[in-house]
């Protein structure tokens, strides 16, 4: 069963110049808690996700879609070129076109943030 | 893709065994709903950042999103990726009222083509092969393109002259050409507005030089026939040989022997007046005749004079009138400026008092003469 204790307090972290403030867990303190809850190596924990997210990068990149059943869907989205105008100098500029990656999230993970702690 | 396509690829790269593969991919979805569930992010290096925001505002509710890390972003933006904002043109005012004027560029996008080639631009998203794009291309370019009247709005070509001759003038602003509309002339308002002052001073010139008639008083024909009106403070007594010379204690006020009513008098019994009545009364005496006390007719040097014509018919006429009104009238005749007046005198009279009252009823019964005169026709 889902079991989630030792679930790092509210506070803020520092990484590099910028300061992040709320709550936010980062990549060492999730490699800390499965490897503690697995009984495997930090080493070993930090590959495995490495070798996940480019798993899943690229299959993004070849395909263009991801879906995961757990966490959702991921596409690649097309957005066109248009023109812009900067409305301070009245300047007229191209804002060139954009492939980018949305994120559709699954029924479980909506529900789950939802719940009540 | 499935978690078992998932963790065999991840075990072919031989990263870890199978075991420990399946247990950090549960962990790691456990541990993501948690952190999700207590509003918190999770970071995957390389990846991207799973978080949650507030959505709606009748139904607040949270929302898991994603975050792509700048890096994998880029490779998944890997086509535009060296495209950047690209400033074509500028709006700049053209007027003082505000209005402002593209220069610059041409809008459309092959200002990227130019910078990147065409392959580039090609719409995967739509399906739209190259060939097909280029034709597209063509087609637009071939079409007419409307022609601008031809300003010299940027000073091209005339650039050194101009700036020769600004560096010569030193801070005037270049001067711009600009299409002018054909001034017209001054606003309609304008124009109704002289329109109808002048409609107003030709009714009014009009009625002044008597025309047309709509106010004042109307012109009647008997103005034409109107006797002068001339000054005559002294006039001698009708009978030329009896002595004209007053009293001595009355010297000084030689001048009124006869009263002879100037227009400009207030008792309204000036010639002016008097004479258009006695023309119009009517042929039975007048009630007033009666009124008069003193005696119309005697012996003396004073009379009154009524009126002063320049014929003899007219004032003979005149006579028969006053006569047929009850009252002696008689006609004198005398010499003013070289021409001959006909003078219409009523009575004579022994003192000077005598005349001036006479004088006085006489003018008040002629006055009244002519509103009855009126009223009657």
């Amino acid at each position: 069963m889902r079991d989630f204790h030792g679930l790092p307090p509210f506070r803020s972290v520092t990484r590099g110049n910028i300061r992040r403030t709320g709550n936010f867990m980062s990549q060492e303190e999730l490699v800390n808690m499965i490897s503690e809850r697995a009984g495997i190596s930090k080493q070993t924990v930090r590959e495995i996700i490495a070798a996940f997210a480019s798993i899943w990068s690229e299959e993004i990149v070849s395909a263009g879609e991801l879906m995961l059943d757990d966490i959702g869907e991921f596409l690649v989205e097309h957005r066109p070129g248009r023109k812009g105008i900067n409305t301070e100098t009245r300047e007229v500029f191209v804002i060139p076109p954009k492939d980018y990656l949305s994120f559709t999230p699954s029924r479980e993970l909506i529900e789950w943030s939802n719940k009540a702690t | 893709m499935n978690r078992d396509d998932l963790l065999k690829k991840c075990a072919d790269r031989g990263v870890a065994d199978q075991g420990s593969i399946e247990s950090v991919s549960h962990l790691f979805y456990v541990y993501l709903l948690s952190a999700l569930q207590k509003g918190q992010r999770v970071e995957v290096p390389n990846f991207g950042t799973f978080g949650t925001r507030v959505v709606g505002v009748k139904r607040a509710r949270k929302m898991p999103y994603f975050e792509t890390e700048k890096e994998f972003a880029d490779k998944v933006n890997d086509r535009y990726r060296e495209l950047k904002y690209l400033v074509v043109g500028k709006y700049e005012l053209s007027s003082i009222l505000g209005d402002e004027e593209y220069r610059g560029r041409e809008m459309p996008h092959d200002s990227i083509v130019d910078q990147l080639g065409k392959e580039r631009l090609v719409d995967t998203q739509r399906d739209i092969t190259l060939e097909e794009y280029e034709r597209n291309l063509a087609l637009s370019q071939s079409k007419e393109k409307k022609t601008m009247p031809k300003l010299n709005l940027k000073g091209e070509g005339m650039d050194e002259d101009l700036k020769s001759h600004d560096a010569e003038e030193g801070s005037s602003p270049r001067p711009m050409l600009r299409e002018v509309k054909e001034s017209r002339g001054p606003s309609p308002v304008i124009q109704a507005g002289v329109a109808i002052l002048l409609l107003g001073l030709i009714t009014y010139g009009l009625n002044h030089f008597g025309i047309i008639h709509l106010w004042g008083d109307k012109p009647t024909k008997a103005k034409t026939t109107e006797p002068l009106a001339e000054p005559e403070p002294y006039v001698p007594p009708s009978t030329s040989t009896e002595p004209a010379q007053p009293p001595a204690g009355d010297a000084s006020q030689t001048p009124p022997v006869t009263q002879t009513p100037t227009p400009g008098t207030p008792s309204g019994a000036g010639t002016k007046s008097s004479t258009p009545s006695i023309r119009e009364m009517p042929k039975e005496p007048p009630t007033g005749t009666s009124k008069i006390d003193l005696p119309i007719s005697g012996s003396g040097p004073y009379t009154v004079q009524v009126s002063s014509w320049n014929t003899r018919g007219k004032a003979e006429g005149e006579v028969a009138k006053l006569t047929r009104a009850g009252l002696a009238a008689f006609v004198t005749e005398a010499e003013v400026a070289g021409e001959t007046k006909y003078r219409v005198r009523v009575g004579r009279y022994s003192t000077e008092k005598d005349a001036a009252a006479a004088a006085t009823q006489l003018s008040s019964i002629l006055e009244n003469g002519i509103w009855v005169a009126r009223n009657s026709q």
